[in-house]
């Protein structure tokens, strides 16, 4: 045989630490890793969607508040009642375009049959509307992207014959 | 010997490992199974070299090929496949191997290589022919010579 068929080709370096791995446990372990972080996200994911569920609420809390405020000043009859009507207006706006720009829309519900989703009863009132219809809003509901952010309170007719 | 040069950029932070590192220097990170599947030809074409010297020519040719299937531009699991084809008396696909392995890095070794399997496939009457004119057929034509088609 001749010495061009000798097996005389150089042997080529390769890292010793990278002959040693195992590369299928290490997709095993890095699976693993991947299966917690996407635990731990999902876990964060719904702290966050609380958390701002929790931030909503208290603003529209907020807004409440300002727009009582605004319906107990009234018709302003002097110039500091028509500077603070005016503010708590501005003030009213802003809020209503906060809650806007996160999806937040009040549920009307004054003229329709009392939905226990959507509110709870807090009052009856004998009227000609047919009994369970909402005939006051006591306090506003809310719906987000989730569904409903918060129920309203509600005084529906007891029907004519109470 | 150095080898052939694997660039492998860390997944993590996409910087670039130094060769013969596992650790990258940037992150810290293990990265020895990445570097082990990057270097799987050469391992396996060490492997194969390591057989065939040993004379365990069928396991060195098993070896070879997978080393080839998986860069099939290395050059000298080719070259090393070819000897292994000699010496387990495949002529032909030894030559084949050897055209391929001098198409991927021509130079004098491959074009020796493939002169000197090509001088020891031609019979007596052949190799009287002119070496210029049988310097440059292919496989196919050497398979068809040895068939006595040519």
């Amino acid at each position: 045989m001749s010495g061009a068929f000798e097996f005389n080709d150089p042997l080529f370096d390769v890292p010793a630490s990278a002959l040693e791995a195992d590369p299928e446990a290490q997709i095993r372990e890095l699976l693993y890793r991947v299966s917690q972080l996407e635990a731990t996200l999902a876990e964060e994911r719904m702290q966050n969607e609380q958390d701002i569920k929790e931030l909503l609420l208290t603003h529209i809390a907020v807004a409440d508040d300002v727009r009582a405020l605004l319906e107990r000043v009234g018709v302003p009859t002097t110039a500091s009642e028509a500077f603070l009507s005016r503010n708590l207006s501005a003030l009213g706006s802003k809020a209503a375009a906060i809650l806007k720009r996160f999806g937040v829309e009040p549920i009307h519900l004054t003229g329709q049959p009392a939905d226990p989703d959507l509110c709870d009863v807090v009052g009856e009132r004998v009227s000609d509307f047919p009994a369970g219809m909402v005939l006051r809003e006591d306090m506003a509901g809310y719906r987000w992207r989730r569904g409903v952010l918060r129920k309203g309170h509600v005084t529906v007719s007891r029907g004519r014959d109470g | 010997m150095a080898g052939p040069v694997i660039q492998i950029k860390c997944p993590y932070c996409s910087s670039l490992l130094p060769a013969g590192e596992t650790i990258c220097p940037a992150c810290q990170e293990d990265l020895s199974a990445l570097v082990k599947l990057a270097y799987e030809h050469v391992i396996l074409y060490n492997e194969g070299l390591v057989f065939a010297r040993q004379g365990r020519l069928t396991a060195a040719r098993d070896s070879l090929l997978q080393a080839m299937a998986l860069m099939p531009s290395f050059a000298p699991a080719h070259i090393v496949l070819a000897k292994v084809y000699v010496h387990l008396g495949d002529w032909p696909s030894a030559l084949e191997m050897a055209e391929r392995a001098y198409a991927l890095a021509p130079g004098a070794d491959t074009n020796g290589l493939r002169q000197a399997i090509a001088a020891h496939i031609l019979t007596p009457s052949v190799r009287t022919e002119p070496v210029q004119e049988t310097e440059h057929h292919d496989a196919q034509w050497w398979k068809r010579k040895l068939r006595g088609e040519v």
